[in-house]
């Protein structure tokens, strides 16, 4: 359990929520599912620097991040719910009304 | 000695469920993968002596987060259909492996011994302290403001959803009873006295 391992623990599962972002054609709920893997992981940073440098702070950012992150996932999801009842589809790839 | 098991452990749970949460189709199964990955987040901060924050994020973000997004995959009918590329996933593909291999970069020319900004040192891992009780320490004097601040965040984002997804229903022709009351007679009476023979000119009362 060093400060290296949990660095590359972290960035692996940020890495995974952004490829899982990318490469997202189905349905927007999964990239909202990938938003919050890439919360996590920087959650995690925050936690374990707190421990490896013994430091209350990054449990007290953690705290915040996490509020913040519930808020955001309810306004995408309410956001999500709208746009569901205007166009009945949630795929991605329907999704072009701004496009030129 | 035994933590460095238990944090490979929770390391390969954590990055074996995130792994599903993208390669699965259906946004169900996906979700369950989440939750699994959040457990094995609190798993990993109770490693890390903090155990309030461990059953924060089972409280939050597994009984609250997963749960709301549970009910919006309900709610909702997705499809779980299979992928095909399109022409701009060869470009993010680039660019989600060059940030990869940044971050690998990162990760192996980390240093250790680097100095935190804000060193808040005594109230962490001494004295018996319990986790709740060194955060309040700080949560509820240094960092007081951010806290209310949260509050307000969290209001801000529980009006903004009932705004946004409020539906009223249309119910037929109720009473406005504050609209009947404040009817005055002028508005609705004037009173003639036409000579016999007469009619009342009607200007449309």
């Amino acid at each position: 359990m060093t400060e290296s391992n949990l660095v590359i623990l972290a960035l692996c599962l940020f890495s995974i929520g952004t490829f899982g972002i990318i490469f997202q054609r189905n349905s927007v709920i999964k990239v909202l599912l990938c938003i919050e893997l890439q919360l996590l992981a920087a959650n995690i940073l925050f936690v374990g620097f707190s421990f490896f440098h013994e430091s209350i702070t990054g449990q007290l950012i953690t705290i915040f991040t996490l509020t913040v992150a519930a808020a955001e996932a309810a306004i995408g999801l309410a956001i999500l719910v709208l746009y569901y009842r205007q166009t009945n589809s949630i795929e991605i790839e329907d999704i072009h009304h701004l496009r030129g | 000695m035994i933590s460095n098991y238990l944090f490979a452990a929770f390391s390969a749970g954590i990055l074996i469920s995130s792994a599903c949460v993208v390669f699965l189709s259906n946004p169900m199964y996906a979700l369950l993968a989440l939750i699994v990955a959040f457990f094995q987040a609190a798993g990993l901060f109770l490693l890390f002596k903090a155990e309030f924050l461990a059953m924060l994020v089972l409280i939050v973000y597994i009984g609250a987060v997963c749960i709301l997004i549970l009910f919006v995959v309900m709610f909702l009918n997705v499809a779980s259909v299979k992928r095909q590329l399109s022409r701009f996933q060869k470009a993010s593909l680039f660019v989600g492996l060059a940030l990869l291999a940044e971050m690998i970069l990162v990760g192996l020319l980390w240093q250790k011994n680097m100095q935190p900004v804000v060193h808040h040192k005594q109230a962490l891992f001494g004295d018996g302290m319990s986790n709740t009780m060194s955060l309040g320490m700080y949560l509820y004097t240094t960092y007081a403001f951010a806290f209310q601040v949260c509050g307000v965040i969290l209001l801000v984002a529980m009006i903004g959803a009932i705004v946004l997804t409020f539906k009223k229903e249309k119910r037929g022709r109720p009473q406005d009873i504050a609209t009947q009351n404040a009817r005055t007679p002028e508005a609705t009476l004037k009173m003639t006295n036409p000579p016999i023979g007469q009619g009342v000119d009607y200007d449309g009362i």
